[in-house]
């Protein structure tokens, strides 16, 4: 459970996450998707409850934990006095990655997400796009056990979005274990192996998108994800009242 | 609610939010959030903190009963709340701008939405008049014309203050550089010593006023003289129909200078000027260093790169500076007299504080997304921050050097030692909370009087064994304290 003062953002949420998975996390806005992400990845603490990465306790052990994880926040929150050179830099000596493996490492991405013009400009001169890149690399250099993603897709252009889906499905097969909210539907559809559906900080419903079709009794996640947040209905009467007034 | 409140709620809304000691005490939370959000409360709170220094200062006035003597005492008041706005408009000016704050506003159909943040740094500048009021109403209690011009002669010096305040926010703080170079090191230390040197000026007012206060009547013919210059020219009080005039003209010289400020301004937040470095870079250096090292790197570009931190972050060598001067200008240095002021350059390394603390603030999520432990974090600040007074603290032992021979080399303990007690003890204090996180505190006052009291007592107990002559002693001393720190720090 996560509390903010008397306000209850998140309750009896509780799922599991295997090796070798990609776990997607929907919800509507507001719906607690960011604040148990941040949870997951050690950045914020939980009110109560018990939260483990690969059996170490976030709470108790968070330097631990976030050895292991790479955590992509919805919006990048970089030094933006620092080069994105300088800011890989400061991840791998944080990190402790051996300079010849971070070089490399670096410049695989570089390569990957068209960035090297930019790696001596300042952060804080990027396009948002090109900050979630480097917040994207970032996060990947230390080669994570268990990435925690969320939003990530937000600003990508298509070519880098692709990118990023196929080494997500890699990442899977090399036995990583991935979570990750999105709003773009038909690519949790695509990619994902279990979807977790949270609503007013409770996980309304989790598995397969067989096992969710079957429980909403609708075809498409788009139709699902209305179903079963109520929204479905509304549907009609909003648009109309948009209509109205404009 | 008005576009200044918005700002006004919005920085403290976040100050607050970046407060880790906060985030786990929903009590205290609430009640800072309460104060930070309340406008009327915050500034009233203030303005009756300045009021009480002023009363001092306003009794002071009422007990002189030359002329001359009050009107060299309005001069030096007035320099408070002008170095008060120039501070806050261009410092603070700088972090709002920086927190992107004014991001909602650019969507807006507003013509000049820097007039909202001029609005809004006057509003916090304006307690400071607290300080001044009370000699004011003295003055005019006893000459009644006189003491009201004396009033607006402050505000002239407010208005004087953020002027140029703004003036440094057009300059140095709205640029973009595109690319990290060699030169911008260099650019930046030169801006910082323009600035470090603006305020030494004033500085050196505050230092004369013992001298002043002796030699009020040759102060009045130089009033006299430079009668048009500020702050000369709040001495001015007791020649009504001159005075008022004069303030007049200042108005009308300031009003279209202000005005050009504010739009340049907004030019600057709506379209940051993009700065490019030298040439283009084709390759890119990628390093990894050990946790500490990476810190400190961190923390030394990020300074180098923004002015108004840099400035900030030079604090100790502004305080000290006029006595380096002393010891030039006289030529004699006593090997006691470079203790008092390494002790003094210790002492005032805690200073350093709020601009290495600032480094993180908008990164702060992002540092918590990575393994880094508080004490690695503790350790690399407490270095960033000493990194200053042990540069200036070698300067003095070079100066000793000169005029003492070798046996000045007794100093270099105390050179390293003092700015790395006095920064681990705020560092200690600012972070001595349980949890791992890594965050920005804010303390309380009572937290920065007792940290204050903290640091004067280790400084005092180091210089104790000084007043007999036991230099040595006073090192042992000191190295003891700094064992002591060190067991704390790897806890």
């Amino acid at each position: 459970m996560k509390k903010y003062f008397e306000k209850i953002v998140l309750d009896g949420i509780s799922f599991k996450v295997e090796n070798g998975e990609i776990y997607g996390f929907l919800g509507p806005n507001g719906s607690g998707k960011s604040t148990t992400l941040k949870i997951l990845a050690g950045v914020l603490k939980p009110t109560s409850g018990r939260v483990e990465v690969e059996g170490i306790d976030v709470v108790s052990s968070p330097v631990e934990v976030k050895k292991i994880i790479g955590y992509v926040p919805e919006t990048p929150t970089l030094y933006e006095s620092l080069t994105p050179a300088e800011l890989f830099s400061f991840i791998g000596g944080i990190r402790g990655i051996d300079e010849k493996i971070l070089k490399e490492r670096v410049n695989r991405f570089v390569e990957a997400f068209e960035i090297g013009k930019y790696m001596n400009q300042f952060i804080g001169t990027l396009s948002f796009g090109t900050k979630q890149k480097i917040s994207l690399i970032a996060s990947f250099l230390h080669d994570p056990r268990v990435i925690i993603m969320d939003e990530s897709m937000n600003g990508l252009d298509p070519k880098s979005a692709r990118i990023l889906r196929e080494l997500l499905i890699r990442f899977r097969d090399e036995g990583k274990s991935i979570i990750f909210s999105t709003h773009v539907l038909p690519l949790a559809e695509m990619i994902c192996d279990r979807i977790g559906l949270i609503y007013e900080g409770k996980l309304i419903a989790e598995g397969t998108m067989d096992e969710l079709r079957e429980k909403a009794q609708e075809e498409n996640l788009e139709d699902i994800f209305l179903k079963l947040t109520k929204s479905k209905d509304d549907m009609a009467n909003i648009i109309q009242a948009l209509q109205e007034v404009l | 609610m008005n576009i200044v409140q918005y700002i006004y709620r919005e920085v403290h809304y976040r100050i607050v939010q970046k407060n880790p000691m906060l985030k786990n005490n929903p009590a205290r939370y609430n009640h800072a959030l309460k104060i930070a959000l309340s406008m009327k409360k915050a500034l009233s709170y203030q303005f009756l903190s300045y009021l009480l220094f002023g009363f001092f200062s306003g009794m002071g006035v009422f007990v002189i009963s030359s002329l001359d003597v009050i009107s060299t005492y309005v001069v030096f008041l007035s320099i408070i709340p002008f170095i008060f706005a120039v501070f806050i408009t261009s410092v603070q000016g700088s972090n709002v701008v920086y927190m992107g704050v004014f991001e909602p506003l650019k969507s807006l159909p507003l013509k000049l939405g820097s007039k909202y943040l001029s609005f809004y740094l006057l509003l916090e500048i304006l307690p400071s008049l607290g300080i001044v009021l009370p000699t004011s109403i003295v003055i005019a209690i006893k000459y009644p014309l006189p003491g009201i011009i004396s009033f607006f002669w402050f505000l002239a010096g407010i208005f004087l203050g953020h002027i140029i305040g703004l003036l440094i926010l057009v300059l140095f703080g709205l640029k973009i550089r595109q690319r990290a170079g060699k030169s911008e090191l260099l650019v930046n230390i030169v801006r910082a010593i323009l600035f470090f040197l603006f305020f030494g000026i004033f500085y050196a007012f505050v230092y004369m006023q013992n001298y002043i206060m002796e030699h009020s009547g040759e102060w009045a013919g130089l009033i006299g003289r430079y009668s048009i210059i500020f702050p000369f020219s709040s001495g001015t009080i007791f020649h009504p129909l001159f005075s008022t005039i004069l303030l007049i003209l200042y108005l009308a010289l300031l009003a279209p200078i202000y005005y050009l400020m504010i739009h340049r301004i907004w030019e600057g937040i709506m379209e940051p000027r993009v700065v490019f470095g030298e040439k283009e870079i084709k390759g890119y250096k990628i390093k990894s260093k050990p946790t500490i090292f990476t810190l400190i790197g961190k923390d030394m570009k990020i300074l180098i790169r923004r002015t108004a931190l840099l400035a900030g972050f030079l604090i100790t060598l502004y305080i000290v500076f006029p006595q380096i001067f002393m010891v030039l200008s006289t030529g004699n240095f006593p090997i006691l007299n470079a203790v008092i002021i390494l002790i003094m350059i210790g002492a005032f390394s805690a200073g350093g504080i709020d601009a290495i603390l600032k480094i993180d603030i908008n990164a702060i999520e992002f540092l918590r997304t990575l393994p880094l432990r508080k004490r690695d974090f503790v350790i690399g600040k407490i270095i960033s921050m000493s990194v200053v007074p042990w540069g200036i603290g070698m300067a003095i032992l070079i100066i000793a050097l000169y005029y003492n021979g070798l046996y000045a080399l007794i100093l270099i303990p105390h050179v390293f030692l003092l700015p790395f007690i006095a920064s681990s003890v705020v560092m200690l204090y600012y972070f001595h909370y349980k949890e791992e996180d890594i965050g920005i505190p804010d303390l309380k006052k009572t937290d920065l009087v007792v940290l204050f009291l903290i640091l004067m007592l280790i400084m005092g107990i180091i210089s104790i064994p000084l007043i007999f002559h036991l230099i040595w002693v006073s090192e042992v001393v000191a190295f003891a304290i700094f064992l002591l720190l060190l067991i704390f720090l790897r806890r």
